[in-house]
């Protein structure tokens, strides 16, 4: 049976969208896949013995790596765990003629989930530089909000349908170690809502996270450089 | 015309070392340029916690040199991105500066180009020039990179930043030449 590996971009401790949609796919999986390896990359990059961790993400079929978008591309912690494995498995050609599948499964807090292009072209880039056979990605819009709704708005709810359905061509293609079947093997999705609804909660959720926080929303304007 | 460099210092990158040296050599004439020396190691990376919005707003809770990087970059004029390309991104240095911007911004949200973006918590915002460097630099990489800029720009609600690539050592000195010359046409056009 294959063997597959979550390279989690998120550096939150707690929930974070990127976990959520780890759980997601690992549930559809369990059949496909003997065992599952999550790498968290920001605690990776205080792993002691990270020459092991990477031999064991390179003994995988299938790597996905799971991010939140951060200045529209990859945060700097999973690009520095990327680059390692990238020099690693040039210097050690562990299966060259059978490399693992690469993933890329990106988030953003914006709505538009093609806000993640450019991250997802980056990591094609990285594929095809590190010598990984390039699947495709998916780009979900809205994560702050998929993670933070997840109990009122399940993933196979009406608003949620066009995420959901790309989850599942992501998982059939991980199934089957294919490409993603679409143009430049590279789906977008997120909640069918409309924009300025979004922009009215997403303003109201950071002004209560900051009154819970004793800041009032005059507070949250600002300006500490300017003396 | 005020201009901050940033330069990443903890690349191995076969051309670091001679670009590091060789823009700070030709662009030493200018009085009001201030340099810092990103190490990747001397950054805390973003755990995404955003108190930067709403706990400490404006600022965020890791002390390390972004701070005085934001501070300058809400004054001056021009910042240069001196950074390897990698896939078609920054370094991690660099990019590690980069998200440690978004104290910068506000947390509401607006509609720009019929995208939803952040909305400016300062009104004055630099300029962008990068500088991206790397002995391959392919086709992909480059289209990604300019691309890249270009939403960050956005992003920061800024012109659309002007990219210098350079992937030999015989064509360092010409493109910092170009930077150069690009910079004393900004203080001629009177935007100083
Ligand atoms: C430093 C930083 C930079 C970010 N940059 C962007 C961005 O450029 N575009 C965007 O849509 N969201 C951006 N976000 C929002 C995150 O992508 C969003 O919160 C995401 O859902 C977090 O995913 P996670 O829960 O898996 O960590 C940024 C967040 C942080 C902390």
């Amino acid at each position: 049976m294959k063997k597959i590996c979550f390279i989690n971009g998120s550096p939150k401790t707690g929930e974070s969208c990127s976990l959520y949609m780890i759980d997601f796919i690992t549930k559809r999986l369990e059949d496909h896949f003997k065992n599952y390896l999550i790498v968290n990359a920001l605690s990776f990059l205080k792993h002691s013995n990270k020459e092991s961790v990477f031999a064991e993400i390179l003994s995988c079929d299938a790597i996905v790596v799971v991010f939140p978008l951060y200045v529209d591309s990859m945060p700097s912690h999973l690009l520095e765990m990327l680059e390692n494995l990238d020099i690693y498995y040039r210097n050690h050609r562990i299966n060259p003629f059978n490399p693992p599948c690469l993933y890329g499964l990106a988030n953003c807090g914006f709505i538009e989930g093609h806000q993640n292009v450019n991250a997802l072209k980056i990591l094609r880039n990285y594929s095809s530089s590190a010598g990984f056979k390039w699947c495709g990605g998916l780009g979900l819009g809205g994560g702050e909000m998929i993670r933070s709704t997840k109990d009122q708005i399940p993933l196979q709810s009406k608003i949620a349908l066009p995420i959901y359905q790309a989850l599942c061509t992501l998982i059939e293609s991980i199934k089957n170690l294919n490409a993603i079947e679409a143009d430049t093997a590279t789906l977008f999705a997120n909640y069918n809502f409309p924009k300025w609804l979004f922009m009215f909660m997403a303003n109201r959720f950071w002004i209560t996270s900051a009154k819970s926080n004793g800041i009032a929303k005059k507070m949250m304007y600002v300006k500490p450089h300017i003396h | 015309m005020y201009v901050t460099v940033l330069y990443d210092q903890s690349s191995q990158n076969t051309l670091a070392s001679i670009v590091n040296e060789a823009i700070q050599r030709e662009l030493s004439d200018i009085q009001t340029i201030k340099w810092y020396a990103v190490n990747k190691d001397a950054i805390m990376p973003c755990i995404g916690c955003f108190n930067c919005w709403i706990k400490t707003p404006g600022k965020c809770m890791m002390k390390d040199v972004t701070t005085a990087i934001n501070e300058d970059i809400i004054r001056i004029n021009i910042v240069i991105y001196v950074t390897p390309i990698i896939y078609g991104s920054y370094s991690t240095a660099i990019k590690r500066t980069l998200d440690h911007i978004v104290p910068i911004l506000l947390p509401f949200f607006k509609k720009s180009k019929g995208e939803v973006h952040h909305e400016q918590r300062y009104s004055k915002r630099p300029n962008f020039m990068m500088l991206a460097y790397n002995e391959t630099i392919t086709s992909e990489e480059r289209e990604t990179f300019i691309a890249l800029t270009q939403a960050n720009s956005v992003n920061l609600d800024i012109p659309n930043p002007k990219v210098y690539f350079c992937s030999a050592k015989k064509d360092i000195l010409q493109t910092i030449g170009e930077i150069k010359s690009s910079l004393l046409k900004y203080t001629q056009g009177g935007k100083a």
